[in-house]
């Protein structure tokens, strides 16, 4: 471990760099990992797959040192040994990277590398033989990245490189990735895998965790999956599929998923935007969504999906362009003008955007109509409560009652006080982004029956996900952007994934435009 | 490349033929959820872990007092010595709204003195009669803490940093316009703390301070405008989201901070006879003490008036205690801050334990 | 292994960029035009006895600033560094005047250890007893203020009881009584090594790590807790140094008056200086060029004539503007990059 990259030894095949033995871990009386045993091998990348929820990252927190065990062993090398903390973890060559890469915004490339153990000359922090070593370091893994520019500014993709070079800086030999790749674009996935190859070539064990099943048959020489908490299978990828995984993570069919009702006739346009551009963000967008449709909008993440739908809500202000809701021209300024006029949106990010977390869920299932449920600025608090109480048992909400805060409920359970919030706005356009990110498939499906049943209902609804599964299902019409711009219109009968990826990724001209 | 969990892309009239959603619609509904259970009410003195740190804190502390200290029961002189602190009192139930927004007011008690120094001022120099212009102080007040309301709440920038400028503007602008020397108010308006309610013993700053606690309490806790507080001290992002108006509701707090300072304006001016620059100078901190010690989360989204005026009464209790046993006033600003710190670090042990409880 | 070779970007855009963004070359801008203003309609403003006030006045502050950075750098705030100043100042003095201590560099030294030794229990509140930092200062500053009455029983130490040689520290310097007296020396030199403390040593960069991402930091091994100590402890620190500057200046220590506001001074510097209330973020050179204008500020108007009550609005008025241009900074060129 003293020279990194160092030509695998031959025993590195036989013995596991790491492995974990009947690990167990208890969060809050539940039991989310049990009886979880893992290797990773040098020279291998490991897949461990499974639902939201199903112990993967707990399991990489452990041996990255994040979460102690409640009971269980890890081993490096063969020895037993404990990890406390990410520290220990990196002492012994493991690094953990991050979804969002825990970066210091304001030191630069190669202080992110070096922070804490920066090179040193007669006790002075030698600045010359940092960047010396940082770039080194990057060219290593062939990232082009300026070690002197500040973090800010940077991309995801290349702080997630910086990370990468900081770990190896540690003579890292085992790499977790968690759902690394989950707001990367295609290239930039493209270059991970190759760094992530290159370190393989170097002799370094790797864990991959993700959900994109392409990507894990891609790059991954083993995949672990897990369900529950529990290791459900050891597979070897070269000898499974995609259809037998998805079976072994989900347990059970996984049909009926995506749940468009039948068809019923659309009403009038409702939601009408015209050549709406915002400086840096989105440009020349235009699409109508009527009443009692749902109009898809698929697009890589950064294609200006949120941003189109921020704007329309009036969270930001578009710089040009006309919205129309329900026939007139209007002006929305801001969530509350939007309100007036009967548009809700469903925001991406829950916890920032969607939720007050410590708060009851009465509280915040009540909170965008607070105005209609008092009288003479006075609070009805009883009354908002019965409501709530009311939209929670229909949308199923699993909680003990009401005051439960929000922040005690699951990501699905969450979503749903979302949704409810909104649904007692009435709404006559419903903007939802991303509404399943992060949920169990079972309050998946509940929540698509929801926006089947909002459309059959009369609103307007504008679907924007990531997940083309659920963009198609559900979809009249899937809209596609790229780039800021909208890329190309596709009805039931054209919509195909091979036309909407084409379209998304810029890869080859869209099949057909329908206007 | 895109492609999640659920690779298999259903064609469109395979979508069709699941009719999943009208067959979750044939079950019944289930009953809806119950709006009580059993542990609700321990469940709800455990959240009020910091207010009932300084009821017992006020409990103690008066015990003590009351058994060590003959003259502490006598009611006359615990109302007398109230009086004294009825400015950081009313003051402290605004800022109670600052802070449960998320914000701070640094500048209160700069706004108290420029108040005064301009009501005293106009009445000097353009012979306005008292009455408008105690009605006007609360507005002079509310106008002053607007401007500390817009700058935060339009350009965005921290009020720690806003009310700090301010603050030190605010001062000079009370010494400009009355230099160094004290400005008399008129014989018929001073001592206004040493007028009773008629048929009481209650001093009328007293009065005043409880009147305002129950209407701002009512304010807080039972108002639109206090649900749009709380939600923006919460979470400022998910409350705009929800069409809540963040910016008018953050500048309605700093308006309300500003006006009770112009109503402490006027009373302090009556209480001293004059009005002079350095009015309640440093008051501030006694006022962010006062509600911080009454249990509200200084980042924002919790708060009571309750807990403030336990506070006021625990500081009120304390300051008395030391009055009577001839310690010196100026030790005050030691026990405020032991308490202060004491109540934080108790109530930070107290929810360790319930979380640990808990989980 | 190292098949790719990075190439090196020029190297003349990126100084280039850094000078035009740097966020000390407005506040210098601010600051000549002052003193050219001011030096215009009265000459005597650049006179040796203006100039060496300025420089008094401004050295107390430096070295309260300079803690006060530390401080903000972290996420955090100390409010208790005018009652720590205070404190140390005052119990100093007192074993001055009771004569426990004779020598003035012993009297210094034990003052910067008392002010540690009072910083260290701030530090203690936010990291081990997890007060924010706002509240727990809130509180020492108090009961500080409370413990300097209590020690000198409210009497003032007056400029006979306190060793000779304090007060000369004001007047002369190492180039004898002229505009540089040891006061700007020692303030200069605590700069100095603030300045080099944060940009060449581990710790330095570990304080801006810790404030930048204390998740991250914590992830990365930096021991948070104790670099949050040591920045309080640095700060009580300055304090009790400020302590024995303030009494060289004046003569004389008053426990009401000894460090009374200044820490909101010493924030006002750092936010006119660039340091960033959100933590991470601010230089030594911007904090003393902050320092530099608001005392300039200061003594420019009471050389214009400008009555005294008149320079506190306008000392509001820096700070304001201060945040106002870097609010309309960030949204112009951070808020593109990070959408």
């Amino acid at each position: 471990m003293t020279t990194a990259g160092a030509t695998p030894i031959a025993e590195d095949r036989l013995i596991p760099l790491v492995s974990g033995e009947k690990l167990w871990k208890n969060f809050g009386g539940n039991d989310v990992l049990k009886d979880a045993g893992i290797e990773l091998r040098a020279g291998e990348i490991h897949a461990i797959v499974g639902e939201n929820g199903a112990g993967k990252s707990t399991l990489a927190k452990i041996i990255g040192g994040a979460h102690t065990p409640t009971r269980g062993v890890v081993r490096v090398r063969g020895a037993v040994t404990t990890i406390p903390n990410p520290r220990s973890a990196i002492a012994q060559g493991i690094a953990l990277i991050h979804q969002e890469p825990l970066t210091f915004p304001d030191l630069s490339v190669a202080e992110n590398i070096f922070v804490g153990r920066q090179p040193t000359r007669l006790g002075r922090i030698d600045w010359t033989t940092m960047r010396r070593d940082a770039t080194a370091l990057l060219g290593r893994l062939g990232a082009r990245i300026d070690p002197r520019a500040a973090i800010r500014g940077l991309s995801v993709a290349d702080q997630q490189m910086v990370e990468m070079a900081a770990a190896l800086s540690q003579h890292a030999r085992v790499f977790l990735l968690d759902e690394t790749t989950a707001s990367l674009t295609p290239t930039e996935v493209k270059e991970l895998f190759r760094v992530m190859r290159q370190l393989q070539s170097e002799g370094a064990a790797l864990a991959f965790i993700g959900h994109r099943m392409e990507e894990i048959f891609e790059i991954c020489d083993r995949i672990t999956v897990m369900r529950d908490g529990e290791i459900v299978a050891r597979l070897l990828t070269r000898e499974t599929s995609i259809p037998e995984v998805l079976r072994l993570m989900v347990g059970r069919p996984i049909e009926a998923m995506f749940a468009k009702t039948v068809e019923h006739a659309l009403g009038p346009a409702m939601l009408e935007v015209r050549a709406l551009s915002r400086r840096g963000e989105f440009r020349d967008v235009s699409f109508t969504v009527h009443a009692g449709e749902i109009v898809g909008l698929a697009g890589l993440v950064g294609a200006g999906r949120t941003e189109v739908a921020r704007a329309i809500f009036g969270v930001s202000r578009p710089d040009a362009g006309e919205l129309r809701v329900n026939g007139a021209a209007v002006t929305i300024r801001s969530p509350r003008d939007a309100m007036r006029l009967g548009v809700a949106l469903v925001p991406e990010d829950r916890q920032h955007h969607g939720l007050l977390m410590p708060n009851a869920i009465w509280r915040n299932a009540t909170l965008a109509v607070i105005r209609r449920l008092s009288r003479f600025t006075w609070l009805r608090n009883g009354s908002a409560r019965r409501q709530a109480a009311d939209y929670a048992a229909r949308l199923r909400v699993k909680c003990r009652d009401v005051r439960q805060p929000v922040r005690e409920l699951s990501g699905g359970n969450q979503q749903k006080v979302v949704l409810g919030k909104w649904l007692m706005t009435n709404p006559r356009v419903i903007i939802l982004d991303e509404p399943t990110r992060g949920i169990d498939v079972g309050a998946k499906a509940e929540v698509h029956r929801l926006i089947a049943d909002l459309a059959a209902s009369g609103v307007a609804v504008l679907l924007i996900s990531s997940e083309l599964p659920e963009v198609m299902g559900m979809s009249d019409r899937v809209l596609v952007m790229r780039e800021g711009r909208l890329v190309g219109e596709f009805d039931r009968a054209t919509a195909t994934a091979e036309r909407v990826i084409a379209a998304a990724t810029g890869q080859a001209p869209p099949a057909a435009t329908a206007a | 490349m895109m492609f999640l969990i659920g690779d298999e892309i259903p064609s469109p009239a395979a979508a069709q033929t699941r009719s999943t959603v009208a067959s979750a619609d044939a079950e019944p509904a289930p009953p809806a959820l119950p709006l009580t259970h059993a542990g609700a009410l321990p469940r709800a003195l455990l959240s009020a872990t910091p207010e009932l740190m300084s009821v017992a804190l006020l409990i103690t502390a008066f015990t003590v007092a009351a058994t060590t200290l003959p003259m502490f029961l006598d009611a006359r002189y615990l109302l007398d010595r109230s009086t004294v602190y009825m400015e950081v009192g009313i003051m402290a139930l605004a800022m109670t709204f600052v802070i449960a927004a998320g914000h701070i007011d640094l500048s209160c008690a700069a706004i108290l003195a420029l108040t005064g120094a301009l009501t005293m001022k106009l009445h000097a120099t353009l012979g306005l009669p008292m009455l408008p212009l105690l009605l006007l102080a609360p507005l002079i007040g509310g106008a002053l803490g607007a401007v500390n309301g817009v700058v935060v709440a339009r350009l965005g920038i921290p009020s720690l940093v806003v009310t700090l400028a301010t603050m030190a503007g605010y001062r000079g602008l009370a010494q400009a316009l009355i230099g160094d020397h004290s400005l008399p108010v008129p014989a018929a308006y001073a001592g206004f703390d040493d007028v009773l309610l008629a048929g009481t013993a209650l001093p009328m700053p007293v009065v005043l301070f409880v009147a305002l606690a129950i209407v701002l309490a009512l304010v807080l806790h039972k108002t639109l405008f206090g649900a749009y507080v709380l939600a923006l001290g919460t979470n400022g992002e998910a409350a705009r989201y929800a069409g809540i108006p963040v910016g008018r509701t953050a500048a309605g707090v700093f308006i309300l901070s500003g006006l009770a300072a112009g109503i402490g304006a006027m009373m302090m001016c009556s209480r001293f006879a004059f009005a002079r620059w350095d009015h309640a100078m440093g008051l501030e901190l006694d006022v962010i003490t006062a509600v911080v010690l009454g249990g509200a989360s200084i980042f924002g989204g919790r708060a009571t008036i309750i807990g403030t005026v336990v506070a006021l009464l625990l500081i009120g209790v304390v300051q008395s205690a030391m009055g009577l046993a001839n310690v010196d006033g100026e030790y005050q600003a030691t026990a405020n801050g032991a308490l202060l710190i004491f109540a934080v670090i108790a109530s930070n042990l107290a929810a360790r334990l319930q979380g640990r409880q808990t989980r | 292994m190292e098949s790719t070779v990075v190439s090196q970007p020029p190297m003349l855009p990126a100084a280039m960029r850094r000078v035009i963004a740097a966020r000390e070359l407005p506040i210098l801008i601010v600051l000549v035009l002052i003193v050219a203003f001011t030096a215009v309609t009265e000459p005597r403003f650049l006179s040796t006895d203006s100039t060496r006030s300025i420089l008094v006045s401004i050295a107390l502050l430096v070295v309260l600033a300079m803690g006060e950075t530390l401080v903000l750098l972290t996420r955090g705030v100390d409010v208790s560094i005018g009652s720590m100043t205070g404190l140390a100042g005052m119990t100093i003095g007192i074993l001055f005047r009771d004569q426990y201590v004779e020598n003035v560099y012993l009297g210094t030294l034990l003052g910067i250890l008392l002010g540690a030794a009072l910083g260290a229990v701030n530090g203690l509140l936010v990291t081990l007893c997890r007060v924010p930092p706002i509240i727990a200062t809130l509180g020492t500053m108090g009961v500080y203020r409370g413990l300097t009455f209590v020690v000198s029983a409210g009497r003032q130490v007056d400029e006979y009881q306190l060793p000779p040689g304090l007060a000369g520290w004001s007047v002369r310097g190492p180039f004898g009584q002229g505009v540089v007296p040891w006061v700007v020396v020692a303030a200069l030199g605590v700069a100095g090594m603030t300045a080099v403390l944060l940009r060449f040593t581990r710790i330095g960069r570990r304080v801006y790590a810790v404030g930048g991402n204390p998740e991250a930091a914590r992830l990365r091994g930096i021991a948070v807790g104790r670099v949050t100590f040591g920045v309080y402890v640095f700060s009580g620190a300055t304090a009790g140094l400020a302590g024995m500057l303030y009494a060289s200046r004046l003569g004389a220590i008053n426990p009401e008056a000894i460090g009374s506001g200044m820490e909101l001074m010493a924030i006002a510097a750092c936010v006119v200086g660039g340091v960033s209330i959100f933590g991470g973020s601010g230089t030594v050179l911007g904090v003393l060029l902050g320092c530099l204008l608001l005392g300039t500020i200061e003594t420019a108007l009471a050389v214009l004539g400008v009555a005294d009550a008149w320079q506190k609005v306008a000392y509001g008025g820096a700070i304001l503007l201060a945040v106002v241009a870097d609010g309309i900074a960030a949204r112009r060129w951070g808020g593109s990059s990070s959408a």
